[in-house]
């Protein structure tokens, strides 16, 4: 750390923050072009770390800046998931249109869910937002024709109407994991430099204050509940595609979609752009190297997060900050 | 008609009851002045008028308009402006900033306006820190930002809570000629303070607060001079405070 504040000092913010952007932008290079230097399980590898950094962009969003502690995100993933296949399964809707549509679906569900859960407080909500996915997750199962409790296969022949070869698919869903994320973090980093940015990191730091000079904290909030439900839902719909199988253990599993994103954006830095892609390179680069400690695998976890909150509550990336490094996303308006 | 008006208002969190069966109403442009010893009640009066809290029972009308029920985003466009004791800064984000919050959505303008920004750092001595993290400004600039975030809703009415303490004399007397403008500019003003003689160089009116309840209300030199006002000013002789 010392060192890092050495650099920034001593070479100016401005060369560091260059860096920075040079390191982002052979990343952004490098992972644009993945299909054609990465291997097959590689690629499969990017595809999920890319489809979490979806998801932690989203639950970053609501808990970091509003404040919403949702342990129930699973809900939209399954959401998402389940629309996309009864939407091309049954409604005979091409592939890739079947994925906004869920999305758009999902929204429209989150509204009166919000609505429910928006009665609650505090503690009340993340228990709330839990108990609500488990009622999605009992009513998937409650549908013979999406497979009931056991889940469903997607048809093969939907499968390939995406590309003919093997191939083919992968580049596509590939291509498709990589406009989510980045989508998302293009997304959010638009959404805080906009009006309503404004508003979102006056919530984030003072609840009282920001209602004080006229920010309507519920419409706030209730507008980016339904938004993250959204990209939460259309992250999911590209999620069960690639897995070409649903169930609604897969579907609404509170440790894949919840815990682990938590983890992942609570590591890396909460309230922040820059954190969750931290957490997203650190989570898979420990669970590769901890592929075979199975449990053990989660409990580290757990104490790696324990540890960030006691060293630091605002995680890696807040860390950095502190010391002097600049940000890679710029929201900050300047008086001139 | 009164701008502002409180109907035996009472707020209890628990059994403690912090606000009791309070009236008062001011006239528009008129200036009033709050004290009270410490834990009387004084702010908690300021939740309940700006609205981040809400009364137990009776009612609250701005400019005649029952408010008892409006949220605080709402109070503010009413017209209603409140700085907080302890300073709420947005902490994440610049000077410049935080009054663009209180710009872009305390007022009916939906595009920011730098130029107004700029007047109100400038007048509340900001401006040097305009650019500078709100996370890094002293105590006294965290009291100087919750004025300027206030004035930036272009309020009706100003509610300003303890923002001269621990001021030397000379910021003091600033502070007391920009709230003196701020007043002729026709702001209605209500401000709770300790320092008696900066209070009582603005306002022409003065309320007496304790255990929840008014106890004294008028001009300020005949509300000093009433015996209750002695006893808990112990030592305090506004003449003397003064000079
Ligand atoms: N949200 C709350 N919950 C519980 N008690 C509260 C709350 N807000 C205020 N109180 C209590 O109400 C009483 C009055 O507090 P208040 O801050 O209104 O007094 P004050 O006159 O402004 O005091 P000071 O001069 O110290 O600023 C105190 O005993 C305080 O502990
Ligand atoms: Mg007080």
């Amino acid at each position: 750390m010392a060192q890092l504040d050495l650099l920034s000092t001593s070479r100016g913010p401005d060369v560091t923050r260059l860096a920075l952007i040079g390191v982002g932008l052979i990343v952004f290079v490098a992972l644009a072009a993945a299909p054609f230097w990465a291997g097959r399980a590689d690629l499969r590898l990017l595809m999920e770390a890319l489809s979490f950094l979806a998801l932690a962009q989203m639950w970053n969003l609501l808990a970091g800046y509003t404040g919403l502690i949702s342990v129930g995100q699973q809900a939209y993933v399954g959401l998402g998931g389940y629309l996309f296949f009864a939407l091309a399964m049954f409604a005979g809707i091409p592939v890739l249109w079947a994925i906004p549509l869920a999305a758009i679906a999902a929204g429209i569900i989150a509204i009166p869910t919000g609505w429910i859960a928006f009665r609650l407080q505090g503690a009340y909500f993340a228990i709330g937002t839990w108990v609500i996915a488990e009622v999605f997750r009992l009513i998937a199962a409650q549908f013979p024709a999406l497979g009931g409790g056991s889940g469903i296969s997607l048809p093969v022949a939907l499968a390939r109407s995406i590309a003919e070869t093997r191939g083919g698919r992968e580049m596509v869903m590939y291509y498709i994991a990589f406009v989510l994320a980045a989508g998302a973090v293009l997304a959010v980093w638009l959404l805080l430099r906009s009006r309503w940015g404004l508003a979102l990191t006056a919530i984030r730091d003072s609840e009282p204050a920001a209602a004080s000079l006229g920010v309507n904290i519920r419409r706030v909030k209730f507008f980016v509940y339904v938004g993250t439900a959204m990209g939460t839902a259309l992250t999911g719909a590209f999620i069960f595609l690639q897995k070409l199988r649903i169930t609604p253990e897969a579907a609404f599993s509170v440790t894949e979609w919840s815990t682990f994103v938590i983890f992942i954006v609570v590591i890396g830095g909460l309230g922040t752009i820059e954190g969750p892609i931290i957490g997203v390179i650190l989570f898979f680069l420990l669970r590769d190297l901890a592929a075979d400690l199975g449990t053990w695998y989660l409990i580290g976890l757990g104490a790696l997060a324990i540890a960030v909150m006691l060293i630091d509550r605002r995680g890696i990336w807040g860390a950095f900050r502190a010391r002097g490094l600049p940000t890679l996303f710029v929201t900050q308006r300047t008086l001139k | 008609m009164p701008i502002l008006e409180l109907n035996s208002v009472s707020k209890r969190y628990g059994a403690l009851t912090v606000t009791d069966d309070v009236s008062f109403s001011l006239e528009e442009g008129a200036t009033l002045g709050i004290i009270g010893p410490n834990r009387g009640g004084k702010s908690t009066l300021f939740n309940l008028i700006g609205g981040t809290d809400r009364v137990n029972e009776g009612a609250v009308l701005f400019q005649g308009r029952d408010v008892t029920r409006t949220g605080a985003a709402d109070r503010c466009h009413a017209g209603i402006a409140r700085s907080f004791q302890i300073p709420h800064p947005f902490v994440g984000m610049t000077v410049f900033e935080n009054l663009l919050v209180a710009d872009a959505f305390g007022t009916t303008e939906r595009h920011a306006r730098e130029d107004r920004c700029r007047n109100i750092l400038d007048q509340t001595g900001l401006l040097p820190k305009a650019n500078r993290p709100a996370g890094s400004l002293t105590l006294l600039e965290r009291k100087r930002l919750e004025l300027a975030r206030a004035l930036a809703t272009d309020p009706k009415l100003l509610l300003l809570d303890e923002i001269a303490g621990g001021l030397t004399e000379g910021e003091c007397k600033s502070l007391v000629e920009t709230i003196k403008s701020i007043r002729d500019r026709g702001v209605s003003i209500i401000w709770i303070e300790h320092i008696v003689h900066a209070l009582t160089a603005v306002v022409e009116r003065l309320i007496v607060i304790d255990y929840g309840k008014v106890i004294a209300d008028g001009a300020p030199a005949d509300v000093m001079a009433l015996p209750v006002v002695k006893e808990i000013y112990l030592g305090i002789d506004l003449d003397e405070q003064a000079a």
